[in-house]
């Protein structure tokens, strides 16, 4: 997966919001769990904020330079979705953050 | 009430029931009493009070306390008991199937007559100078059970008053000897420094060496005393109850957030008291959290001021915010800092990140000097065994904290379960006597390692043990060994069954020292650490407990909050903000519980919520936040984290797979040392208080002499 190493570069915390439960939130979880360490490996310092709460509407948000934020939901995604939706935001990351240099 | 729908859930119910099932067998079998012709099912264990209780039958008592032992003798709670000849104690008998019980019989109400009358015949008739007018026992009860006429001729005994130092005032004469501050002191506190002497009419209640109580629960003594014996000593004579408004709010100078009654007088706070609420504080409060509320009035900042070479300089908002907005804007927003004092609310909090990162600044510090653990998870930095976990434990070790001066009333809470849930207690750190029997094991990380290597013979105690936490003061992760000291204990949670996935139990506890700390991790702010960077703009968000050194001499520092202390001192701009009292927060304690605290009076003078202030400096920028009033930035809160808007709910989360490993490395043998040396001074608020400033002259000499009651160290 390309996207790991692009991560800590590219967007400045990455934040996720599933229930502990539900069904919607399966694969968010499951990517969590399955992607953690090897964020970490790369990035230590990376903000890959988990948050939990019953019956929360899965949400991955992504902040980019001077706080402009972009949230995807991923209710009832599988893993390999959320896996595209996090890729998705890191690539949105050049065009974000030179917009807002510009400005 | 707003819980029912989660509690529904299967993992909450688990999570909530776990402790109802130890119980069960107990409260299954149940026998059939009669309390005043009504037929009532009650378990055998309990006492016909108990019982009364549970069908709504009031019976009036003084010496009973539901939270302490049975002591049975003020004789006020007398009861009928059919076949039983003479009437009885209905607080410390038990009930037996059948039993029927009368309340309201004319023997009943003979009996507490005669007991009322003995009650009075000693106790003086100074109600209208006494505090606690208004909220008595006696006074209230007396109105029922009291006759017209007293019919004793002799003269009341009086009985000299006795010194309890600064916060309990004494009037002994008004003493009902309900022994209730004596089973507190002993009991509760453990401290057993009170107790009776003489007998009869000479009986006396007091410390019998005129030793001052030094309990840092000693306030808790007043809303014991059924009457005006023990009354509050700052607050004597100032208000009557019936003038006070009531606001439940919840305390932040305590870490935990005991559940509180802030009393206010017009636009005065006069008084703080305890709320029941079994999963933070029980009924108490520690003396901080009750007194140190005078600070509030004391070095308060309530107008926007400026440095100049001749002092500070009066201004008015629209000067400060474009003073800042200006110093802000001419530097690039990674030359700024920003730091987050302890007792900030959420609200406040996520307005400043997010204006923060507006700015470009990535360099936000909540975590005081340092504190080296993660937010991603929040099993990384809350007590995971939840502060209810004590009284399912059957091991604690303690880890480098005095948890009598640091933590109090969870102090209290472990030594309830020592004396009745025969709850073991080990401590590595600081030896201090804490109120019951520990067993001190050791010093410094060595300890951790050996155990950890099963070298120590507390390993052995450690591996039988079904359910064991580990309580680990925050302090000790802003070492410089900090990480390597929580790699060490994630490895011990491992290796032992402090992380036990089958009981969905994770004994590894960390303290957190402050609110503001714990709210800014669960925000997922933890800053950057970059040795040697000079930040031009410091912006001090209540920030007091700072290092000096840490800030560059030129630098432009904002200082935003309530008190002239270290931050205001160092200030070149200041913006007045509003303490705990003044404004509507959210906190977040160390269970991770999410707490509301309530306005209570408005911020003096010029004074702002926090958040209001930093949304004005942001449209002033440019940068405008996108919320206008409290709901909406609460809404913001919900986007960051949905938890964080579920009011006085302890959020079930994932607390054995999802934690962040901690990098090993090698730890410095030094001394875990005790972090506190002032218990009655250690942030802004109360280092303002006059109160908390006699308590430290009366007390901190005491407490360091060798005449304090050790408990000898089985
Ligand atoms: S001082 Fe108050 S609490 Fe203590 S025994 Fe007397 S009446 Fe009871
Ligand atoms: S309450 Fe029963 S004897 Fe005091």
């Amino acid at each position: 997966m390309s996207w790991h190493r692009l991560l800590a570069s590219k967007i400045r915390e990455l934040r996720l919001v599933c229930c502990q439960t539900s069904s919607h939130s399966e694969g968010i979880r499951s990517f969590i769990s399955k992607n953690y360490t090897q964020v970490k490996s790369q990035a230590p310092e990376f903000p890959f904020i988990v948050r939990e709460c019953e019956n929360a509407i899965p949400l991955v948000v992504a902040r980019y330079d001077f706080g402009v934020e972009k949230k995807v939901c991923v209710e009832g995604f599988s893993e390999k979705d959320v896996d595209k939706a996090v890729e998705d935001l890191i690539k949105q990351a050049d065009s974000i953050n030179s917009h807002r240099e510009t400005h | 009430m707003p819980n029912s729908s989660l509690n529904n859930n299967p993992i909450n119910m688990l999570h909530q029931l776990k402790r109802y099932f130890r119980a069960s067998s107990r409260l299954l079998n149940t026998i059939e009493v009669f309390i005043d012709g009504n037929s009532i099912q009650v378990p055998p264990t309990f006492t016909i009070m108990q019982a009364c209780h549970k069908a709504g039958v009031n019976v009036p008592h003084f010496c009973f306390h539901d939270r302490m032992a049975i002591s049975g003798n003020c004789r006020m709670c007398l009861v009928e008991v059919e076949r039983i000849m003479k009437p009885i104690a209905s607080c410390a008998y038990p009930v037996s199937p059948g039993m029927r019980v009368k309340t309201q019989s004319e023997m009943v109400y003979n009996a507490r007559g005669g007991v009322m009358e003995f009650l009075l015949a000693n106790h003086p008739l100074d109600c209208p100078i006494c505090d606690q007018g208004g909220e008595c026992d006696l006074q209230d009860q007396s109105v029922v059970y009291g006759y017209k006429q007293g019919r004793f001729l002799e003269y009341k005994r009086a009985v000299e008053d006795k010194d309890y130092g600064p916060l309990v005032t004494t009037i002994m004469t008004r003493c009902i000897h309900c022994t209730r501050c004596i089973k507190f002191s002993e009991e509760i506190a453990g401290m057993p420094v009170l107790g009776t002497t003489g007998r009869g009419r000479e009986t006396e209640v007091g410390t019998y060496i005129g030793r001052l109580m030094t309990s840092e629960l000693s306030g808790n003594l007043v809303d014991l005393c059924p009457v005006g014996a023990l009354t509050n000593g700052p607050y004597a004579f100032t208000a009557r109850p019936w003038e006070l408004r009531i606001i439940n709010s919840f305390d932040v100078l305590d870490p935990m957030t005991p559940a509180i009654v802030v009393n206010t007088r017009g636009p005065e706070v006069m008084r703080v008291l305890p709320r029941i609420h079994d999963e933070i504080n029980e009924e108490w409060i520690h003396d901080r959290s009750r007194h140190a509320f005078d600070g509030l009035k004391q070095q308060r900042i309530n107008a926007c001021l400026v440095k100049t070479q001749d002092g500070f300089k009066e201004i008015d908002w629209e000067q400060a915010i474009n003073m800042a907005a200006e110093k802000l804007n001419q530097v690039s927003g990674d030359e700024v800092v920003g730091v987050i004092g302890e007792h900030m609310d959420l609200e406040a909090i996520v307005a400043f990140r997010d204006f923060m990162y507006r700015l470009g600044c990535e360099n936000i510090e909540a975590r005081r000097h340092g504190i080296q653990v993660s937010a991603d998870f929040r099993a990384n930095y809350l007590m995971n065994s939840k502060i209810t976990g004590v009284d399912e434990s059957d091991l604690v070790l303690v880890v480098g904290t005095n948890l009598r001066t640091q933590h109090p009333v969870l102090n209290a809470r472990i030594r309830r379960c020592v004396t009745q849930n025969d709850l073991k207690v080990a401590v590595i750190g600081p030896s201090e006597s804490l109120g019951y029997d520990y067993k001190h094991i050791g010093n410094s990380a060595k300890t951790l390692k050996e155990i950890l290597d099963g070298t120590h013979p507390f390993a052995k105690k450690l591996e039988k043990a079904k359910l064991p936490m580990l309580i680990l003061d925050s302090s000790l992760l802003k070492r410089e060994d900090g990480e390597a000291i929580m790699a060490l204990v994630q490895e011990l949670g491992n290796k032992y069954k402090l992380v036990n996935p089958e009981a969905n139990w994770n004994g590894i506890s960390i303290l957190n020292s402050s609110v503001g700390n714990i709210g800014a991790l669960e925000l997922g702010i933890t800053s950057k650490h970059i040795p040697g960077f000079k930040p031009k703009i410091v912006y001090l968000l209540g920030a007091d407990n700072f290092r000096p050194e840490e800030i560059p001499e030129d630098a432009f520092v904002i200082y935003q909050g309530t008190h002239g202390d270290e931050g205001a001192y160092r200030a070149n701009l200041i913006l007045p903000g509003a303490a705990y009292t003044e404004k509507s927060g959210t906190y977040v304690n160390i269970d991770g519980r999410v707490v509301m605290g309530r306005l209570a009076t408005s911020p003096p003078g010029q004074g702002r919520s926090d958040w209001e202030i930093l949304r004005a400096l942001s449209e002033v920028m440019g940068h405008t936040l996108p919320y206008d009033d409290l709901q909406e930035i609460r809404y913001r809160i919900a986007e960051l984290a949905p938890h964080l808007v579920k009011y006085d709910y302890v959020e079930p989360y994932n607390q054995t797979e999802w934690i962040t490993k901690a990098k090993k490395g090698d730890v410095v043998e030094s001394v875990f040392a005790d972090q506190v040396d002032n218990f009655y001074m250690i942030d802004a608020i109360s280092r303002a208080s006059p109160v908390m400033a006699k308590c430290s002259a009366a007390f901190n000499h005491l407490k360091n002499s060798n005449f304090v009651p050790e408990f000898p160290n089985r």
